[in-house]
């Protein structure tokens, strides 16, 4: 029984809606400082990337990636080292991460790096990258449906429909320039100590088949 | 409504053809550009009457032109209604004498006294106060802050999603309402943290969030199936508002515009876009029609806004966005239900006014013995709010600074 109607006035509305336009800055500015950072980050001089492979610790295995990972000249003397964790310290488990500092971040190719894997017969099975904050992948391919759109031709899937539950989280967007032979992948924001998995980019681009010949970082503003 | 019937049909029925850059939520309607637009057609030019280039100002008065006597029509409608009932219905009996009634009142904002209006309006405001819980869910679903285009930052998705649901189970339950819309229209003026063009896409929640701020704190309790006259003049306004912002929107971040009907060129044969382009220079083509489109969009906006035949064009816009929806973009347009939801309550109100009440009053007032001071007021008034309406506005676009948006 209501005895008698009760609106709300003008004021409660205005009050309560600054309160929760300031919690909803609260919440920004404490979980996404990022975004209020004013001052430039000066750019990474190394930033690390890992790479998980199975047969890390088999005898001589080290060895042999390392030294396929010495034939890229961004890697020659990154400094590397091996690393156990969770499930891989099991007894009978030789897989690991293989922990790389690579300096010259402007050289990173992933297709490469992935290649000069598998020449020696070898796959890791997740490349994990970081240590910057804002970045994109640029890929180029020969087969790319260019922005200037060709009849008959499939352009770049959706980011929604390439998702695939935690896969590709951190994808942003996807675009392609006006040549029409550069695809490129627009990274979430990071947090300091995020890493993005290439890997599920690579499953992502054989879903859709199309496989660029490499895979850069770029770290430049647009 | 793809076919091309009268031009007079076109004009008024346009927009449901006018799909794409109506709302596009660019993250997911595709827009890139596939050509550029040569950008000093919307830019000050040297040499040029009022430094606009010639073709924008005839599209912009033509545009006018429209307006102005969809302005004379509604302001001369009490002539038209006693044509309609002395002429027209006068010899006729029983449903169609009743049924011509009530299209006339529809069309010309009276009210319309029938059982299934009244039922289709109840119906309407019940879908308008809860549907965007539904949009809200799926949003949260999606990492995705109030529209499933707003993406979230990882780092607060959890609690923007709890957040977003914890509002949607308050809206469905109806309780307390009022914070419900302190909370919808807050978090709208959070979505200026992420630029002007996020917050003008995002026009049509408010109108949710005005209905709930409005409504009583016991609404839990309260079968809410009715606007009053204060909510439905507010929410009319804001949801009308929003489509001039957009329309706006559109001419200073034209590259977008035209990047939606680069993807989907059918929109650019739109009778009505098309009508207001005629007779441009066909090497500004895609430029004219960017300017048509939007300036579409700022007219039906314009009009809602002010409660001029504000059923015809809340009737297009629900067509439209359902269009949008079902047809053209699919499953990625869902908010959507917003502006239609809120179409439907301002549509189906028995309490329409226009905002030129004064004129409308003097307009009365001549009607006896005065004709030619009423015509001559009705012109002239028409014309001031049309001019006033379009031109001012697209004259100072032209100054504006698009760097920021490369």
């Amino acid at each position: 029984m209501i005895s008698k109607i009760r609106l709300a006035t003008t004021t409660q509305v205005v009050a309560m809606s600054i309160a929760w336009l300031g919690v909803c800055l609260g919440i920004d500015y404490t979980f996404n400082p990022q975004l209020w950072a004013r001052a430039v980050e000066a750019p990474s001089s190394s930033v690390p990337l890992s790479l998980h492979f199975h047969h890390l610790r088999c005898t001589g295995c080290t060895d042999e990636i390392k030294k396929a990972l010495g034939t890229l000249p961004w890697l020659k003397d990154a400094p590397m080292s091996v690393r156990v964790s969770g499930q891989d310290t099991t007894a009978g488990n030789y897989a690991g991460w293989l922990d790389i500092s690579v300096q010259e971040i402007s050289q990173i190719d992933f297709i490469a790096l992935d290649q000069a894997l598998r020449n020696e017969g070898f796959v890791a099975a997740q490349i994990e990258f970081g240590g910057l904050r804002h970045f994109r992948l640029e890929g180029k391919a020969r087969h790319l449906c260019s922005a200037t759109g060709q009849e008959g031709c499939e352009p770049l899937p959706d980011v929604g429909t390439v998702r695939r539950g935690e896969r590709l989280r951190w994808l942003d967007s996807m675009t392609t320039d006006a040549t029409g032979s550069t695809v490129i992948f627009h990274v979430r924001y990071q947090q300091p100590n995020e890493r993005i998995d290439v890997k599920e980019l690579f499953a992502a681009m054989d879903d859709y088949g199309m496989l660029p010949y490499t895979l850069h970082v770029i770290a430049a503003a647009e | 409504m793809k076919a091309r019937l009268r031009l007079g049909l076109g004009v008024g029925l346009g927009p449901l053809m006018l799909p794409a850059a109506a709302a596009a939520h660019e993250r997911f309607v595709k827009h890139e550009l596939k050509q550029h637009l040569q950008d000093g057609f919307f830019q000050q030019q040297a040499g040029k009457p009022f430094g606009m280039d010639p073709n924008m100002i005839q599209v912009g008065l033509l545009v006018t032109l429209v307006l102005a006597a969809f302005f004379v029509f509604f302001f001369l409608r009490e002539g038209l209604d006693e044509f309609i009932r002395y002429k027209i219905l006068a010899p006729l009996r029983g449903a169609v004498q009743r049924t011509v009634h009530n299209v006339a009142c529809f069309v010309m904002d009276k009210p319309v006294r029938s059982k299934w209006f009244y039922a289709a309006g109840e119906w309407s405001v019940i879908m308008f106060l809860r549907s965007p819980a539904l949009v809200l869910m799926y949003s949260a679903t999606n990492d995705s802050l109030v529209m499933p285009s707003y993406p979230l930052e990882p780092s607060s998705a959890v609690i923007f999603k709890f957040i977003q649901v914890l509002l949607a189970i308050l809206i469905l339950t109806q309780t307390l309402l009022p914070l419900c819309g302190a909370l919808v229209i807050g978090t709208w003026f959070y979505t200026f943290r992420w630029g002007p063009f996020v917050a003008i896409d995002a026009i049509p929640i408010v109108t949710a969030g005005i209905l709930y701020a409005m409504s009583p704190w016991q609404s839990h309790k309260l079968a809410i199936t009715r606007l009053n006259a204060q909510q439905t003049r507010v929410i009319r306004f804001v949801f009308g508002l929003g489509f001039v912002a957009l329309g706006w929107a559109k001419i200073y971040n034209h590259d977008l515009t035209v990047g939606v009907a680069d993807n989907y060129p059918w929109i650019m044969n739109d009778p009505m876009v098309g009508f207001f382009k005629m007779g441009t220079d066909p090497a500004f083509q895609r430029e004219t029609w960017v300017l048509s489109f939007a300036l579409a969009e700022v007219m039906s906006g314009f009009m809602i806004m002010m409660g001029i035949f504000t059923r015809l064009w809340g009737t297009i816009m629900i067509v439209m966005f359902t269009k949008l929806t079902l047809v053209d973009f699919g499953w990625d347009e869902i908010p959507h239900i917003y502006p239609i939801g809120a179409a439907l309550a301002v549509v189906t109100s028995n309490h329409l006014h226009s905002e030129f009440g004064l004129v409308e009053k003097i307009e009365r007032a001549l009607r006896s013995d005065a004709p030619a001071k009423r015509f001559t007021l009705v012109a002239v008034s028409a014309t001031v709010i049309a001019f006033l309406a379009v031109m001012p506005v697209l004259y100072f676009l032209t100054f504006t600074n698009r760097s920021l948006l490369r």
